[in-house]
């Protein structure tokens, strides 16, 4: 915690006057670090074990090797999908590393990377509850859908269903508390964030969808008008698809299903 | 090992196999048995665990709401408040407190606001607030606000309401609700336990169920039988074996809550549970199984190799028993190492060999070496045997006696494993005998070939063989002949019965042998020789007939010939000697049986001798014949002419009237036939001849009389017939028999009178013309002592006939000579000569010149006063030795004289080449010399022929002036006679010379 208001401290003294005259590249050069968001509770993309402290995920990997290819320091920012317009338009951090869905509403407010996985939409409920059998269950009367706020789910889900009742919750815990407790009966999320709520817990239950429901790519968000910077990151992430090493790191930490394989493929 | 013992070997082995898998399947059982009691048990237990880890989170989780509604409570349940109550507490679907009507004041669902919760739903029960957490119901729904009764299916979702009444102070209770969320015991429980694997159900202590994790249970009943609440009496934690609703058989373990009215059960499926206790008891009965099986079989293949070696052990010991009964076989077997030292031979060998075990084991097998072979023989047997392995052949042998003897000997290599040699066996047999019947078969074979033919013939005398020699003689070749019987050559001459016979005596005898008539093939009926030998077989049977045949048409032939011989004259073909014996015998046999009578005729021709001596033997045998064909003429086919030899001729005559006298009758009848017939002349070649039968005749009439005795007899017949002056018969009688045993003494005599000088000299004066006493012969006259004076015609034949006519003549010349040696001294008389009959015999004699030689020396005697006298059959025997002889005497002076002249068959021409010097007339022409005109032309003719040849003539014999003055006027120079003495013994001679007058005896005649 302290190192993350560290971060945001540090973005806040001195990021902004550089922004507007050197851009961002200059600015990392200059400061001899790179600041990424992450969305610290995203398993298996940027997650912190609450236990260690320790982060790990492949977009921690990917932004290691950002720094490592730039030449200096990653400074992790803690952030969400709640804030994450905010704190790339504010400049709170370089580029968000943590599998961004790329929406038409953040595409609108952010320049997006060429994304390199895509999820569908899964939904989580109890292993108890006997309402929810399969995917078609889910959009029926009397069913609770729940869903973070500021994820991309919630206007997905908003506007796809019909009979349901959607609950969005202020947090993404509490989505979870919702379906634990019994007051709804599945939450909406991806396909890394359902992994960790069956390894994580014992009483979640994923529901797949029957056939592809909304598929929704996943990049890494920068601000708009830098491109200096958006071409390094890109020549990057080229270099890193080119070399195995994203698909290295997408295996490390099993996302197979989602990567985008044609993109790697070249 | 016998079957039995295999049987019983194999039953015990299936015993122990059976054992020991009973024995692996009850410790499997009892294990596995073991094992699901253990696994029951266990479960049971894990099932109690399990029961006491839910009670724990149950009552833990009761115990936080129940900690959450009473600080909720404390804090003033503020609207604010409230929610806090619901964060990080997945168990509780809402909160609420209840305001003073049992109504809900606040809530974290403003949706449960204003619904009444009665306090009578909740237990425990309890007018009065109860300082205790209450629990009513479980209900469906997801909270209060769409609270609903469970129906008759177990609801979807459904919440247990829960409520803590707080004292807020001393008068003051505030009582908030909880709906609890089941969702989270239900998740809790079935993380735990999958609803495969069991049950959990939450009940209320009144055993109502509240919960369950089989979706089908129907929260609010009780299960129908279900005596949880009476065993919760008993106690609160329990565990128990029961059979649910469906019958399945459950694991049960229950737990009452510490502190709050629940109870949670935890049931396991038994069949489940047993599920892993099945497939590790299939794992272990499969192990088991495997490993069982994996034994047995093992066990099964060891006894099966064990019983395939206790098989060949077996079969090896059998092999052994038969190889020790084949080794003492009725072969001689040797065994010895590779380098041929013996080590075994069997008794067999021993009593081939005579070599014994204890003297040969151990030695090199060369001890029986002959040295027959040469090295080159064992070379190859060795070569043979190390490139083949084995070695047969023939091989002399040596036996310990010596003896060597030819073996069939078979050597055999034994290899071991590695294929070299490790034994060798050798197998001998003697097989001399073979060998010996092996010549015996050559020779059997080749005899078989022999020039007699043969053949074989089976038991039914179908023709199994013939030989070359059969096909010659009987033109049948083997093929015609093979597959035949006997029966193709019969010829038909003989009947049914022979051959019954023959057979009859092979079967008897086992032998045939005889002449028998067969047909050739060109249908020639011939005799043959056959023997015919039976062969048996070993029981006795007859199996094969051997006949052997000889071809005797030209043996019969020399038979029959030999036998014409044997009993036929050859010159006249008339039966011989033998064979009227034979007849004759045959006709004495027959007149045994019959009343018929036989006669017996000698016949002998008369002065046959003179006829052979006359013109020879020719002329003689020519006779003969004639006179053959003349008898046989004379009489029947049935009677039998033969001829004894000579000139004597038997005739028999068979089948005589009975009746002694009319036998004799038609004996005589018969015999006057004969004598008639042979008295006809005969053509001699030209020569008309007469010649006269003298025929002796005897009877047969007496069968007892002897063959020897009826010749006997006939031949005395014949003597007196003979006797009585020849041309006669003669009936054989007894007083001849007499005279011949007469002669027969008279023989005797004959010999002792030689001795006794019985004999002597009578001298008949021979007188010429004028009447002058010129010589005298000697005669010589026998002065028998008993008998007298015995006449020379009786014993001057005997004495010819027993050869005593030598001695006899020798004396006669001997005493003539003593006496002209005595005449030669005295005055008047020394002109006188002697004349001397020497007989043939006399004169043949080799040393007769020596002996008169010697008796002139001895006497000294004048030989020209010797005359001798021989006769014409002289002239019969080898002229020039007769002329040498009598040249030699001549020489010496003797003067010869021929005796008889003109009876004999003289020969001109010899007479000339005889040295004689005087004819003399026989008597018998003398005697008739006037009465036949013929003899007076003999007379006349010799004593012309004498002159003629420059002989001497002397007529003997006259007896009467007549004939003397006949011979007188034929010129006869001198005679002898009793016209002018008889014989006189030599006193009388000499007186008669003293008183000789020829001319009174002229006057006396006169």
């Amino acid at each position: 915690m302290k190192r993350l208001f560290a971060a945001v401290g540090c973005v806040l003294l001195c990021g902004t006057p550089a922004l507007a005259e050197n851009g961002h590249l200059e600015r990392i050069k200059a400061a001899g670090e790179v600041r990424v968001c992450i969305w610290p509770d995203y398993y298996g993309i940027s997650y912190r074990n609450p236990k260690t402290q320790a982060l790990d995920g492949i977009d921690v990997d990917m932004a290691r090797a950002l720094g490592q290819e730039l030449g200096v320091r990653v400074n992790f920012i803690d952030s969400s999908f709640a804030r994450l317009i905010d704190d790339i338009t504010q400049d709170r951090c370089d580029i968000a590393m943590f599998a961004i869905g790329v929406t038409p509403a953040r595409a609108d407010k952010l320049r997006f990377t060429r994304p390199h996985l895509v999820s569908d939409i899964y939904a989580i409920t109890t292993r108890s509850n006997r309402r929810i059998k399969t995917w078609d269950d889910i959009d029926k009367p009397g069913v609770v859908v729940a869903v973070a706020k500021g994820t991309l789910h919630e206007p997905i889900m908003r506007d796809k269903l019909r009979h349901a009742t959607l609950l969005v919750t202020d947090t993404t815990q509490g989505r979870e508390q919702e379906v634990e407790s019994g007051r709804a009966d599945v939450f909406m999320t991806d396909f890394p964030f359902s992994r960790r709520m069956l390894e994580t817990t014992d009483w979640a239950r994923l529901v797949a969808p029957s056939s592809t429901y909304h598929l929704t790519p996943y990049a890494y968000a920068m601000q708009k008008g830098d491109e200096r910077w958006y071409a390094r990151v890109e020549q990057f992430l080229d270099r890193v698809k080119q070399n195995g090493q994203l698909m290295a790191a997408i295996k490390r930490h099993r996302l197979e299903p989602i990567a985008i394989r044609a993109q790697t493929g070249n | 090992m016998s079957a039995q013992a295999g049987f019983s070997r194999r039953f015990i082995f299936c015993l122990i196999v059976l054992v020991v898998v009973l024995s692996a399947c009850s410790a499997t059982a009892y294990g596995l048995w073991r094992l699901r009691a253990e696994r029951i048990d266990h479960q049971l237990e894990a099932a109690a665990m399990t029961a006491r880890a839910f009670e724990n989170h149950l009552t833990q989780s009761l115990n936080v709401i129940e900690g959450s509604l009473m600080s909720l409570a404390v804090e003033g349940a503020s609207p604010a408040s409230l929610p806090q109550a619901l964060r990080h507490a997945p168990y509780l679907r809402s909160v609420a407190v209840l305001d003073a009507q049992e109504r809900i004041a606040r809530s974290t669902d403003p949706r449960n606001l204003g619904i009444r919760l009665p306090r009578s739903d909740f237990r425990p029960e309890g007018a009065l607030p109860l300082d205790v957490l209450r629990a009513g119901p479980v209900v469906s729904g997801r909270d209060f606000y769409d609270a609903g009764p469970v129906g008759a299916s177990a609801p979807v979702v459904s919440f247990i309401p829960v409520a803590r009444d707080v004292r807020l102070d001393d008068t003051r209770w505030i009582t908030v609700v909880a709906s609890v969320n089941t969702d989270y015991f239900l998740n809790f429980y079935g993380a735990h336990i999958s609803p495969e694997q069991g049950v959990v159900e939450l009940h209320g202590y009144d055993g109502r169920l509240l919960l369950s994790t089989d979706e089908n249970a129907l929260p609010g009943s009780l299960r129908p039988g279900d005596d949880l609440a009476s065993r919760l009496a008993a106690t609160e934690v329990g565990q128990f074996e029961e059979r649910g609703a469906d019958g399945r058989a459950m694991l049960t373990a229950y737990r009452a809550s510490r502190a709050y009215p629940f109870v949670l059960s935890v049931r396991f499926d038994k069949e489940r549970v047993l599920e892993v206790w099945q497939q590790e008891a299939l794992r272990t009965g499969a192990t088991v199984a495997a490993v069982l099986l994996a034994a047995m079989t093992l066990a099964g293949l060891y006894f099966m190799r064990f019983e395939r070696l206790a098989r060949e052990r077996e079969v090896e010991r059998a092999r052994l028993r038969i190889a020790a009964i084949a080794f003492e076989s009725q072969e001689g077997m040797v065994v010895t190492n590779a380098d041929i030292e013996v080590l075994q031979v069997n008794k067999a060998f021993t009593a081939i060999t005579g070599f014994s075990a204890e003297e040969v084991v151990g030695q090199y097998m060369n001890f029986m070496r002959s040295g027959m072979h040469d090295a080159d023989f064992y070379e190859a047997m060795r070569t043979t045997l190390a490139s083949t392995g084995a070695w047969s052949g023939e091989i002399l042998n040596k036996h310990r006696d010596g003896s060597i003897h030819p073996h069939f000997l078979t050597i055999t290599a034994v290899y071991g494993d590695d294929g070299r040699t490790t034994h060798y066996v050798g197998t001998l047999t003697d097989i001399t005998e073979r060998k010996r019947a092996e010549i015996d078969l050559r020779i059997a074979a080749i005899a078989f070939e022999s020039q007699e033919g043969m053949f074989i013939a089976d038991a039914d005398r179908v023709i199994l063989k013939v030989n070359r020699a059969f096909t010659e003689i009987t033109g049948y070749g083997e093929d015609e002949a093979i597959g035949q019987t006997p029966r193709l050559l019969r010829s038909g001459r003989h009947d049914s019965e022979f051959y019954a016979g023959m057979y009859a005596s092979l079967e008897t005898t086992g032998i045939w042998q005889g002449e028998i008539w067969n047909r050739r093939k060109s249908g020639e009926i011939f005799p043959e020789w056959l023997t015919i030998t039976v062969v048996r077989d070993a029981a006795g049977r007859i199996s094969h007939y051997v006949s052997a045949l000889t071809d005797i048409t030209l043996r019969k032939e020399a038979e029959y010939e030999i036998q014409n011989l044997a009993f036929y004259d050859p010159l006249t073909r008339l039966p011989n000697r033998r064979l009227l014996l034979d007849r004759l015998k045959h006709v004495l046999a027959t007149l045994g049986r019959s009343q018929r009578q036989g006669a017996l005729l000698f016949i002998d021709l008369d002065n046959f001798k003179t006829l052979n001596d006359s013109f020879g033997h020719d002329m003689g045998d020519l006779l003969l014949q004639h006179v053959a064909q003349r008898l046989s003429g004379c009489v029947r086919e049935s009677d039998t002419v033969a001829r004894l030899g000579g000139d004597e001729f038997v005739v028999l005559l068979d089948d005589l009237r009975p009746g002694r006298q009319d036998a004799a009758t038609q004996a005589r009848v018969v015999a006057d036939k004969i004598q008639q017939n042979l008295d006809e002349p005969y053509d001699l070649a030209g020569h008309d001849y007469r010649c006269t039968p003298s025929i002796g005749i005897t009877l047969i009439v007496d069968s007892d009389s002897s063959c020897e005795e009826l010749m006997k007899r006939a031949d005395l017949a014949l003597y007196g017939a003979k006797a009585a002056g020849r041309d006669t018969i003669r009936f054989f009688d007894p007083e001849m028999q007499e005279a011949v045993s007469l002669r027969a003494a008279l023989e005797k005599d004959l010999r002792i009178g030689l001795q006794q000088e019985q004999f002597v000299l009578y001298y008949q004066p021979q007188v010429d013309d004028r009447g002058s006493v010129i010589g005298a012969e000697a005669l010589v006259r026998w002065r028998h002592p008993s008998l007298g004076m015995v006449s020379p015609g009786t014993f001057i034949p005997l004495a010819e006939e027993t050869g005593l006519i030598l001695p006899l003549g020798h004396w006669v010349l001997e005493t003539a000579c003593r006496q002209l040696a005595c005449w030669a001294a005295v005055s008047g008389r020394e002109h006188i000569e002697i004349a001397v009959n020497v007989s043939v015999r006399q004169f043949r004699q080799p040393d007769f010149v020596a002996q008169v030689e010697d008796v002139l020396v001895r006497t000294a005697a004048d030989p020209h006063r010797l005359k001798l006298e021989l006769t014409e059959s002289l002239m019969l025997d080898d002229l020039e030795e007769v002329v040498a002889k009598m040249t030699a005497l001549r020489s010496r002076g003797i003067r010869f004289s021929l005796d008889d002249f003109g009876t004999g068959y003289s020969s001109l021409a010899y007479l000339r080449r005889l040295p004689l010097d005087q004819l003399k007339i026989d008597k018998a022409f003398v005697h008739d010399v006037q009465a036949n005109p013929n003899d007076a032309v003999i007379a006349r003719s010799i004593v012309a022929l004498a002159r003629n040849l420059g002989l001497n003539v002397i007529a003997e014999g006259v007896e009467t002036l007549e004939q003397h003055q006949f011979l007188a006027r034929q010129g006869c120079p001198a005679y002898q006679g009793y016209l002018f003495s008889a014989p006189l013994p030599i006193d009388e001679f000499e007186r008669f010379l003293g008183g000789w007058n020829v001319a009174s005896i002229i006057r006396q005649q006169a």
